[in-house]
């Protein structure tokens, strides 16, 4: 099934496809007897380069679309496919190597790993994707892409610091940097700013705008901000569990 | 990769798993230490009662004795017809009597007497090895050479200086550098050591030191003149076995006798077949300094006198009259045992047999005619191999029995009475048994004790597990498996239970090695002394480490710190990362 999967992903890079293709997605979460229904049937496609946002009121679903999409979650029905493979089906050991290789994620709260220093940080996703016997290897490579993003997001002079001595928005530019430290496919961001001042929250809204347009990153960003959806390439509105259009 | 890493940075950052660390430490420090000095018992009332009496003892009721002993042995030791796991066997006589010390009109003292066959009783026990002149030789005698016997003596000597000097060292620092030499020298002198302010202790060693000094000298000069008609006494032996093989006049022959009879009283050296072997602790005949070292008042050269209460034969106990002899010590044994060393002496086997009214009888008027047989108590059998677990003992013991049992339908005359066959640890049964009980009930409540291990380490990681939600959250997040996680706090309780482990066994192996310094300061300390020699039998406490315990210790303590950390990593594992990272 994963030869197949892989073989159709080549046929079909040929004709420029969407790096995400989300088709009729549910999920309903069951509280007991209670069962709701977060997701009501989206769909929605990103090209590679593209900036999404996706904006919509608190409870609106759109943590929950954003899981699923960076395969941290598994949908109650519909198809995800990243990069032309259908994840739903994936086993999980491939799932978590491509949360690790292909997919970044920056969160509102950052999850900074407190024992860990800023460089660190940043090099975990490279810890938690090579095994002991090729990390030696790979160590080196790594330390200087770490360097090099925290070097560009700012955060440089903090190397050797723990996050609990940082302020929130150079945590969240550690965050950034940790989410890029593989170079991945697609950046998912949730509400990244929303923890922020809105001056900081500007400064790392415009990290991740240089990020792409410099670099073609793909970033999914989730908001409840109007204002921030408008500075992106397409803003998604999801409501009651539907995208709207607008 | 970041496993390890993270683990170790999670074991740095918090001082919880320091706790847990110190807690598994402390179980398999106490486990360990209290199982060692146990199982050190347990092995030293093994060798002790092995090294005495053999793995089997063939004991008759009463003091009758078994008859046709040596036949009995060549049956059960014979190559093909005999027990193929029988190494050897031996005869053994135990008798009562009492200890009195040539010239020494108040010393007297009740002994166990027991008549040993020399060298062959180093085939059935580990006798040879407590031996003071013959340490350790395969072949110990009643007969060993002078120069062992002075040897013994002089290195004796060299202890005591070395005590003196340790102990005296202020008072010989005072004197002239000629008096310090002659002190060192001439146990004569040892009173200039003398000052008033020295302590009663110190008082009462210098006396012993001095008088065991005099009383060795006394015995040296002995051996030396033993030494210098040594030549002159061989010739006469040589002599009279000639005359006697020629069948020569009595007189001739008592003159012969009397010439020898005179230089024994005048070199005060008896003949092999009156030397006796010490028990290293009879009281009054050696005393022991703080530090456990043996100081001996009578050596070999030293003369005894030995009153033999005979049981063996037409005993009426209104008219005990004891038979006595005069005995020379030719060396001396330590077993280890106190019980034992404090009053067993060996004496050649035919001696006692004879003292012991255990001697063959032979008609008056045809000495062809054998009226009653020659007797021994007891037979002791070594058994092939080492360390054989009871139940293989058994075994042996039971084909002895049946051995025994046809010996005596051919042989009735063999016992008058019911003979017992019991391996070593039956006999010992009323010792070993409340100390195995003791170990298992040890074993039992430190074992409860590294529950409280288990809870230590599986509270600390859940607590963690519950700390880190979030940060577990993000390491799926990352790409993490499950399984990776779990392995993060497995490894986590493993390092924990491992470096507790060792920490525990190294503590727990220099506690047991220096378990006598430790008693000995807590003496000091608080007059704390748990141990005793009277109650415990040994002059020190077991410091052997038990390595089959350490190891299951060990094993198990790993064990419990998985058991500890597999309900966290479990829950760490089965964490849904979305629901983790939700919130704030
Ligand atoms: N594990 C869950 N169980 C039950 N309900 C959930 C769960 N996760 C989210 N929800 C509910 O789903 C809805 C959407 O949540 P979310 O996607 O976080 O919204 P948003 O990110 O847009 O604020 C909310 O009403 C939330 O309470
Ligand atoms: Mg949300």
């Amino acid at each position: 099934m994963n030869k197949h999967d892989e073989t159709k992903m080549k046929t079909k890079t040929k004709i420029k496809q969407p790096l995400i293709r989300v088709k009729d997605l549910h999920k309903t979460y069951s509280l007991g007897r209670v069962s709701l229904e977060v997701l009501r049937g989206v769909s929605f496609e990103i090209a590679a380069g593209e900036f999404v946002a996706l904006y919509g009121h608190s409870g609106s679903g759109k943590s929950t679309l954003l899981h699923m999409v960076g395969l941290l979650d598994r949908p109650t029905s519909g198809i995800v496919h990243f990069d032309g493979i259908n994840v739903a089906k994936l086993r999980s050991g491939r799932r978590n190597s491509i949360r690790c290789n292909d997919v970044g994620f920056v969160f509102q709260f950052y999850h900074l790993l407190p024992e860990l220093t800023v460089l660190e940080n940043t090099m975990l996703p490279g810890m938690v994707g090579n095994s002991i016997l090729r990390w030696p290897g790979r160590k080196k490579a790594l330390r200087l892409r770490a360097m090099e993003l925290l070097d560009e997001l700012g955060v440089s002079d903090r190397l050797k610091h723990r996050p609990r001595e940082l302020s929130g928005g150079e945590r969240q530019r550690v965050a950034i940097a940790r989410a890029l430290i593989h170079k991945p496919k697609l950046l998912l961001a949730d509400e990244p700013t929303g923890n922020l001042d809105s001056k900081t929250g500007q400064k790392i809204m415009d990290v991740l705008l240089r990020y792409n347009r410099q670099h073609g990153q793909t970033i999914l960003m989730v908001t409840h901000d109007e204002e921030l959806a408008e500075e992106v390439s397409r803003a998604m509105y999801i409501k009651d569990g539907r995208l709207v259009s607008g | 990769m970041y496993k390890i890493f993270l683990c170790f940075r999670y074991l740095r950052s918090k001082a919880m798993p320091y706790l847990a660390v110190l807690g598994v430490a402390l179980c398999v420090w106490l486990l360990l230490s209290s199982v060692s000095v146990m199982s050190g018992f347990l092995n030293k009332i093994e060798s002790a009662a092995k090294g005495l009496f053999g793995d089997i003892v063939i004991e008759s009721a009463g003091e009758r004795g078994i008859a046709f002993y040596d036949e009995f042995i060549r049956e059960i030791t014979a190559k093909d017809r005999g027990i193929a796991e029988i190494e050897a066997a031996e005869p053994f006589i135990l008798s009562f009597g009492m200890l009195r010390v040539e010239g020494d009109r108040n010393f007297r003292q009740h002994v166990q007497i027991a008549g040993i066959r020399l060298p062959g009783r180093a085939d059935v026990s580990d006798f040879e090895d407590g031996l003071f002149v013959q340490a350790n030789i395969a072949a110990p005698t009643f007969d060993p050479s002078l120069k062992k016997v002075i040897a013994a003596i002089e290195r004796q000597q060299q202890l005591m200086r070395k005590i003196v000097q340790r102990e005296f060292a202020p008072q010989l620092e005072k004197l002239s550098p000629a008096k310090r030499k002659l002190v060192l020298e001439h146990w004569t002198t040892l009173h200039y050591l003398s000052d008033p302010n020295l302590s009663p202790e110190k008082k009462q060693l210098l006396r012993q030191l001095a008088n065991a000094g005099l009383l060795q000298n006394e015995a040296l000069l002995s051996l030396h003149s033993v030494k210098k008609r040594q030549a002159e006494l061989e010739t006469l032996q040589a002599e009279l076995a000639k005359a006697e093989a020629r069948k020569t006049t009595e007189t001739e022959l008592d003159e012969l006798r009397e010439a020898i009879d005179d230089i024994i009283e005048a070199t005060g050296m008896e003949q092999p077949a009156y030397r006796v072997i010490l028990g290293l602790g009879i009281p009054g005949l050696s005393f022991r300094t703080e530090k456990s070292e043996t100081v001996r008042y009578l050596v070999p050269g030293h003369r005894i006198i030995l009153y033999v209460f005979p049981l063996g034969k037409r005993f009426s106990p209104t008219d005990i009259s004891p038979n006595i002899h005069k005995f020379s010590i030719i060396d001396d044994s330590c077993s280890g045992v106190s019980s034992i060393d404090n009053k067993l002496i060996y004496v050649p086997f035919k001696t006692l047999q004879k003292m012991n009214n255990m001697a063959g009888e032979y008609d008056a008027e045809n000495p062809n005619v054998l009226v009653s047989p020659a007797r021994c108590s007891q037979i002791h059998v070594k058994v092939r191999g080492k360390r054989l677990s009871e139940r293989e003992l058994r075994k042996i013991s039971a084909e002895v029995q049946r051995a025994w049992l046809d010996f005596q339908q051919r042989n009735p005359q063999a016992t008058l009475t019911p003979v017992s066959i019991d391996t070593w640890r039956q006999r010992q049964v009323q010792v070993i048994g409340p100390i195995e009980k003791q170990r298992t009930l040890v074993a039992i409540i430190l074992g409860f004790m590294s529950i409280v291990a288990v809870t230590l380490i599986f509270v600390i990681l859940y607590t963690i597990v519950v700390q880190k939600t979030r940060e577990i959250g993000l390491l799926k997040a990352v790409g993490a498996s499950s399984r990776g996680v779990a392995g993060l706090f497995f490894l986590y309780g493993v390092i924990i239970s491992l470096v507790g482990a060792i920490l525990g066994t190294v503590g727990g192996y220099y506690t047991v090695k220096n378990i006598n310094t430790i008693q000995d300061w807590a003496d000091e300390l608080f007059g704390l002394r748990v141990f005793t020699r009277q109650t415990h039998m040994f002059a020190k406490i077991p410091n052997d480490v038990d390595w089959t315990a350490t190891w299951i210790i060990m094993v198990s303590s790993i064990a419990v710190g998985l058991i500890g950390a597999l309900l966290p990593a479990i829950r760490a594992a089965r964490m849904q990362p979305v629901e983790a990272l939700r919130y704030e």
